[in-house]
């Protein structure tokens, strides 16, 4: 009874054409089939031999090429694509070399350079490399933006890489002997590196430092920022801004003092240097 | 549920009568039962037995032609209203049976199987509609256009003017149902011309009982918008 009482509303609000199209509709008349396929069909169903009707898989070439493109290697295609710029976007800027004034050789793996010879360099500055410096003048290496090297001149070291800016921000390097000079710039903020020394280890959380390693021992001056320092393998200790402390590699313990102002000088020389190209102008 | 003896009867199936064939279980011929094929196709209740769907079931021979002969008709008029082409009705037919003779060992036999059926069949006419085939062959029709006309012949005795008319109607309205789109066709169809509520479409084409109303109403209003003046 609802039903019918619905289907009267459901007249009631129709249009005179709809409702002329819908007694039209219902008396459309009833589609004859062919007496043969009625009957093959009806036997063919009754029998099961209906089921070697049944349609293969398309195997056109055409098709599964279009299918495999646009399914699955586009999708793929654009994956990697993706992949590759995120990859790419989260890499610091490459090493470049803006120094030195003088001459020298750099020793990469034991293969040497003329520090002059910026673009050589910089093919073959890649994180990890063993570097030697030999000569008179600094080196002077930035990831634009992220941080930058000093190299004095007898450093022998293994070259960090600059920190991604969303994995791989924390990195490390090796000082063997020798002075290297870091600062870093807006881009370092939240990254960490590490640097060992064959005594102590230093951990840098942004700013400026120097690390310089003689055959006893190893000296961490802090010119600013969040630096710290302990023997290898042991708690690490703050150093204060302005202080400069070493790690001993003949028993004696750690001891702390101010930088001296020659280092001083040219810590403020190197952050003033490099200020533009890390964007710390207006700090 | 009701019988179908008079039309196991009216069509004697030997193999089915003895309960032989097939190994189904015997007696399905003594039953009583309704003729199996309805004038009109409507298919609201099914005229088969519990045992003769049982025996579909088990793919007993007999039980699958008395399940063919009593839902052949309707599915083809379906299939024909909803693609307008002999042809492809019939390849779509083909494809329902194949469907449900595959499936029909989990067939509910206390249950009406035209629900059942039917969705096969609306199944399959999607399926085929949207594959690449599907495509093609619906370019052809809109050339071929006239093509059904020589296969709805009603029967009577009309004139040749009457004749004419009606087979000019028919076309008219086969054309309007064909253009309209897949979902909305369905609806239509199976409301008007099979005469099935909305809640039995909604249940073969798994869409809300509201979602066919809405549907329902969008067809008939597209089809009144191009056939409004033409009809008599």
């Amino acid at each position: 009874v609802s039903r019918e009482k619905g289907m009267e509303r459901e007249r009631d609000a129709m249009t005179a054409k709809e409702k002329r199209v819908k007694e039209t509709l219902g008396a459309l008349a009833e589609p004859k089939s062919t007496e043969v396929f009625r009957r093959t069909l009806r036997r063919e169903f009754a029998r099961g031999e209906i089921l070697a009707r049944e349609k293969k898989p398309d195997r056109d070439l055409g098709r599964t090429v279009f299918h495999l493109a646009f399914r699955v290697l586009v999708p793929a295609a654009a994956a990697v694509f993706v992949g590759i710029w995120i990859w790419n976007w989260n890499q610091a800027p490459a090493w470049q070399v803006t120094g030195p004034l003088g001459g020298g050789t750099l020793f990469v793996h034991g293969t040497p350079y003329p520090v002059r010879d910026f673009l050589e360099l910089e093919k073959v500055l890649i994180p990890g490399a063993n570097l030697r410096l030999e000569g008179e003048s600094d080196l002077d290496l930035i990831s634009e933006g992220v941080i930058a090297l000093q190299i004095t001149p007898n450093t022998e070291m293994v070259l960090p890489a600059a920190p991604g800016k969303l994995w791989n921000r924390t990195v490390e390097g090796r000082i063997v002997q020798g002075e290297i000079r870091v600062t870093t710039g807006k881009a370092f903020h939240g990254s960490e590196l590490f640097i060992h020394t064959p005594e102590a280890d230093v951990h840098l959380m942004g700013s400026t430092m120097a690390v310089i390693r003689d055959s006893v021992s190893t000296c961490v001056c802090a010119y600013a920022g969040c630096i710290f320092m302990a023997p290898s393998g042991n708690n690490l200790v703050e150093i204060e801004d302005g202080m400069r402390r070493f790690v001993y590699n003949d028993g004696r313990a750690p001891d702390e003092m101010e930088i001296d102002d020659r280092e001083n000088m040219k810590l403020q020389m190197f952050v003033d240097g490099t200020a533009a190209d890390l964007r710390l102008g207006g700090e | 549920v009701t019988e179908d003896k008079e039309n196991s009867e009216s069509q004697p199936t030997p193999a089915f009568v003895d309960g032989v064939e097939g190994g189904g279980a015997p007696g399905w011929g003594e039953e009583e039962s309704k003729p199996l094929l309805p004038d009109v196709p409507v298919l609201g209740e099914t005229g088969l037995s519990r045992k003769t769907l049982e025996g579909a079931r088990q793919r007993n021979p007999a039980a699958l032609e008395l399940f063919f002969d009593f839902f052949f008709e309707p599915l083809y008029a379906l299939a024909f209203r909803l693609t307008g082409q002999r042809a492809m009705a019939e390849d779509l037919l083909q494809e329902t049976f194949l469907r449900a003779y595959k499936a029909i060992d989990r067939l509910d036999t206390s249950r009406d199987p035209a629900p059942w059926l039917m969705t096969i069949a609306y199944n399959a006419f999607r399926d085929r509609w949207r594959s690449w085939e599907g495509r093609r062959e619906r370019a052809s029709l809109s050339i071929e256009g006239s093509t059904y006309l020589h296969e709805v012949l009603p029967g009577g005795e009309p004139s040749p003017e009457q004749h004419y008319l009606r087979e000019e109607l028919e076309q008219l309205v086969q054309d309007a149902i064909t253009r309209l789109p897949l979902d909305l066709r369905a609806v239509v169809v199976m409301h008007d011309y099979l005469g099935l509520g909305h809640i039995e479409i909604a249940e073969i084409t798994k869409i809300s009982h509201g979602a066919v109303r809405k549907r329902y109403s969008r067809a008939l209003k597209t089809l009144a918008k191009e056939l409004g003046g033409k009809l008599p």
